[in-house]
């Protein structure tokens, strides 16, 4: 019988902003708490004189005071091979400063325990974002590779989400059935919404991702900023010409009010945004009621309900054949998300969900199924390709074989003409018109030469993209003279 | 042949002689095998009592002490529940205690000690110190809303001193009145944010003690009942521990509920007194403005400023009363991340890189736990960009 306390299985929330570790104590979850009580740590990494690195709330001021040895919000690169950061005269990669995040977690749990013992880590489950991209996955499994973490697999935060809301449900064998849950996570700075369908059999507990949505722009940032304008417009109050210490301090005062008033507003009908002597001679006294605030974040209201519906569109669910709706990340708390949730679902949120932490104790519970700690149950995650998948096409265009949204696995072909008889099959990921746009992201590239062109001096190429349960890309080439396939790696 | 009675050597040994002095004579060759000295005689009893030897007997107390370990083991916080070694450490203890031929009366008291010792750690000592906490949050609570009304009164006393229907001060120009209104604007909102705090006050519950640990009985049972005796007790100490760490999982998520109160209050708290911080670091740039006009208006002037210097005095014996306390730091001191956060850098290469230029606004924190670092201004060498 394995010890849940000295070798335990692990899920870890490996965040843009912050990142948490929960594990399985045999009857339930339990989220880590840090050496200083929190339950989860900032993920920013600085590296010191010494070049030791300082990871989490010791390292956040270093982003002022020595921004240039202080890396934050390095999962946003993660999966980027030209991303370098130097710090201290040394290169770092995104991979490297999410394993010192996540070797940070581990440390912190170890340092519990003597080291006599015996405390070892069994296996983990590491989350990533549903919109992550093949090598974006792969570079996420490295960092947590690297950190010293067994890792049992990788999950989607969205999936996860979801088992954390239906683990009592999903680990016995008599609650069998099927659920499609909307999982709505709005955190910080980003937006994603996901459609899955649970099905809980006896045995097995399968997770259909049947769509998915989101804006990596959009999130609780964006409400206080819209908030401050909205009250220093009202106020009169302007910020231009101040010295940058009173500008700093009058920003702090009132993104701190700001911040206050908004949480207020979650459970109060109407509240004050008051900062008296802001500036000299200057005070902020507004009363503002949840209407006011609603009518302030209607544009970004408008955003939410447009991907939302689109993602429910995607995942053709009839009329009632939502069971849940989880609300996840801490902007979920604004009321508002959850009219806008019922309006366009037309289920009830559910209101238990730790939005704060769902997703670690989610991971955590995954890697207590996996291991066999909970009943056993073989976990089958039926993913959707997040993005679209296809080749680079003459003038750079990007040349779509597979659809976003379509559910694994999945096989497209499509006949090409080359005119030369050696030449590059570049995939690519993402959503543009064309190659070049930011949004569209290269896998890697494969040459074929050896190509018996026709009398025309040019031959027919047959490319088949298939993508696996697991998400792995299989690209097969068919030319006069040549058959090549690969397995592309992530 | 007849036991020698004496301690005498036999007067002779047929066939052969021996010196008289002799206590241990060397054998013949060919002679019969003898005791050379013959043993002394046993007293004679019906069925020898063999008492251990000191050996013997410390091994037997050994071993008593090795299972006494042993159950005692299977009542610590980390061992697994219901477990069916209960019964078998148990057993073993009995068995143990038994052949010791240990009075079972001295060894209970032993084990009496041994099972208070085991049961005083674990969720006991912790949800101790978690009631502690909660006793001390709730202290805090109480002391906040009670310090208030002495708060707004300072306010009050402050705002009394200006009244704007004052001769003199109606009398004054337009450019000492407005920015003196506008400074007596910011008070006005200052009472009113205290006010609304009265609101916020909920009724606080604190932890009710937890069930005892379960005791052995003062009286030790019959050494056949032991075994079972111990092993019903070995499992009651078990159940305690379950029910104890599910209460403690409960308590402290209520310590969580009450620490948020308290520090929710506390932040909306310091909306006020940053208010009164603010215009203290304000009042310098309006008494500039006002002094060319103090040749004239010097008591109109005089009675109208200063109010934040004697509001923000005010505020020590209420920090004093309830826990709170401010963080500031010295121009001067090395940057600390622990307790600061930089609000602000100046490019200075003559001073040491995270210096701290100046403090740009107070943290506070309660019963010496930090609620929010000291936002400082500090020292950087370049105005370098961030690696992204």
């Amino acid at each position: 019988m394995p010890d849940d306390t000295l070798n335990p299985v692990v899920g870890i929330d490996l965040g843009t902003t912050y990142s948490s570790i929960a594990r399985w104590d045999g009857e339930r979850i339990d989220v880590y708490r840090m050496h200083d009580g929190q339950e989860s740590i900032p993920s920013i990494v600085h590296i010191q004189d010494s070049g030791t690195p300082l990871v989490g709330e010791m390292a956040r001021p270093r982003l002022m005071t020595d921004p240039s040895n202080t890396v934050e919000k390095a999962k946003r690169f993660i999966g980027d091979e030209t991303k370098v950061y130097t710090l201290r005269g040394k290169p770092y990669t995104p991979v490297d400063i999410s394993s010192l995040v996540l070797q940070r977690l581990k440390q912190d749990v170890e340092k519990r325990y003597p080291k006599t013992a015996g405390f070892d880590i069994a296996g983990a489950v590491i989350t990533h974002p549903h919109y992550f991209k093949f090598p974006q996955i792969a570079r996420t499994q490295e960092a947590a590779v690297k950190a010293g973490l067994p890792v049992l697999r990788l999950a989607s935060e969205p999936v996860a989400a979801a088992l954390d809301y239906g683990f009592t449900n999903y680990s016995r064998m008599e609650k069998t059935g099927s659920e499609k849950i909307l999982v709505f996570d709005l955190g910080g700075g980003t937006f994603d919404v996901t459609v899955i369908e649970v099905i809980n059999e006896a045995t097995k507990l399968t997770f259909k991702v049947l769509a998915t949505g989101g804006d990596d722009m959009l999130g609780g940032t964006n409400f206080d900023e819209a908030l401050a304008q909205w009250a220093l417009n009202a106020q009169g109050i302007k910020f231009d010409g101040l010295k940058p210490e009173a500008k700093s301090r009058a920003v702090a005062n009132l993104m701190e009010q700001v911040i206050k008033t908004k949480r207020e507003l979650s459970s109060v009908d109407s509240s004050y945004l008051t900062v008296p002597n802001i500036l000299p001679g200057q005070h902020m006294e507004l009363e503002i009621t949840r209407a006011q605030f609603n009518k302030i974040l209607e544009p970004s209201c408008e955003r939410i309900r447009r991907i939302l519906s689109d993602t429910l569109t995607t995942a053709r669910l009839r009329s009632g054949e939502l069971n849940k709706s989880l609300m996840i990340g801490g902007s979920s708390l604004i009321p508002v998300m959850e009219d806008i949730v019922r309006e366009e679902t037309g289920v009830d949120p559910w209101a238990d969900a730790d939005r704060h932490l769902a997703v670690c104790r989610g991971a955590a519970f995954l890697a207590a199924m996996d291991d066999g700690r909970v009943t056993k149950k073989e976990i089958v995650i039926e993913e959707v390709t997040a993005h679209a998948l296809g080749v680079r096409a003459a003038g750079n265009v990007f040349s779509v074989m597979i659809p976003a949204n379509r559910a694994a696995p999945v096989q497209a072909t499509r006949i090409y003409t080359v005119k030369s008889s050696s030449f590059e099959v570049q995939p690519f990921q993402g959503h543009g018109r064309l190659v070049t746009e930011p949004t569209v992201t290269a896998l890697k590239p494969i040459s074929i030469t050896g190509v018996r062109l026709g009398p025309n001096g040019d031959a027919d190429v047959k490319i088949t993209f298939s993508v696996n349960n697991q998400q792995i890309l299989f690209v097969k080439i068919e030319a006069p003279g040549v058959s090549e396939q690969r397995q592309l790696e992530v | 042949m007849e036991p020698n009675k004496s301690n005498e050597p036999p007067a002779s040994v047929a066939g052969e002689s021996l010196p008289a002095t002799s206590e241990v004579a060397p054998l013949v060759v060919g002679g019969p095998a003898v005791d050379p000295v013959a043993p002394p005689a046993d007293p004679p009893v019906a069925e020898p009592v063999t008492e251990p030897s000191p050996e013997e007997r410390d091994q037997l107390i050994a071993t008593v002490e090795a299972a006494r370990g042993k159950f005692l083991a299977l009542l610590r916080a980390d061992a697994k529940p219901k477990s069916p070694d209960v019964m078998a450490a148990a057993t073993a203890y009995a068995a143990a205690l038994n052949e010791s031929q240990i009075p079972l009366a001295e060894e209970w008291s032993r084990l009496q000690s041994g099972v208070d010792a085991e049961t005083a750690v674990g969720h006991t000592s912790e949800c101790d110190k978690l009631r502690n906490d909660a006793d001390r949050l709730i202290a805090n609570y109480a002391a906040l809303f009670a310090g208030l009304p002495v708060l707004e009164q300072a306010v009050v006393t402050e705002l009394d001193r200006m009244k704007e229907d004052d001769p003199p001060f109606l009398a004054a120009p337009a450019e000492i009145r407005e920015p003196l209104i506008n400074y007596k604007k910011g008070l006005q909102i200052i009472q009113r944010m205290f006010g609304r705090l009265h609101a916020r006050k909920k009724p606080l519950e604190g932890i009710a003690p937890l069930p005892p640990a379960p005791t052995l009985p003062n009286e030790a049972p019959s050494a056949t009942e032991l075994a079972n005796k111990l092993t019903e007790f070995g499992h009651a100490v078990n159940d305690w521990r379950v029910a104890g760490n599910t209460t403690q999982r409960e308590i402290r998520k209520k310590v969580d509920g009450l620490r948020k109160e308290v520090t929710g209050f506390v932040s909306a708290l310091l909306g006020p007194i940053d208010g009164i911080e603010g215009g203290l670091r304000n009042e310098p740039e309006l008494l500039g403005r006002l002094e060319s006009f103090r040749s004239d208006h010097a008591a109109v002037i005089d009675g109208w400023t200063r109010a934040y210097e004697r509001l923000d005095a005010g505020l020590l014996p209420y920090f004093e009363a309830t826990g709170l306390s401010s963080l500031t730091v010295e121009p001067g001191s090395a940057f600390r991340p622990e307790t600061m956060e930089p609000g602000g850098t100046v490019v200075r290469l003559d001073r040491p890189l995270e210096e701290v230029v100046s403090v740009m606004r107070r943290g506070y924190a309660l019963n010496g736990e930090q609620l929010r670092p000291v936002q400082v201004e500090v020292v950087v060498h370049t105005a370098s960009e961030t690696p992204e």
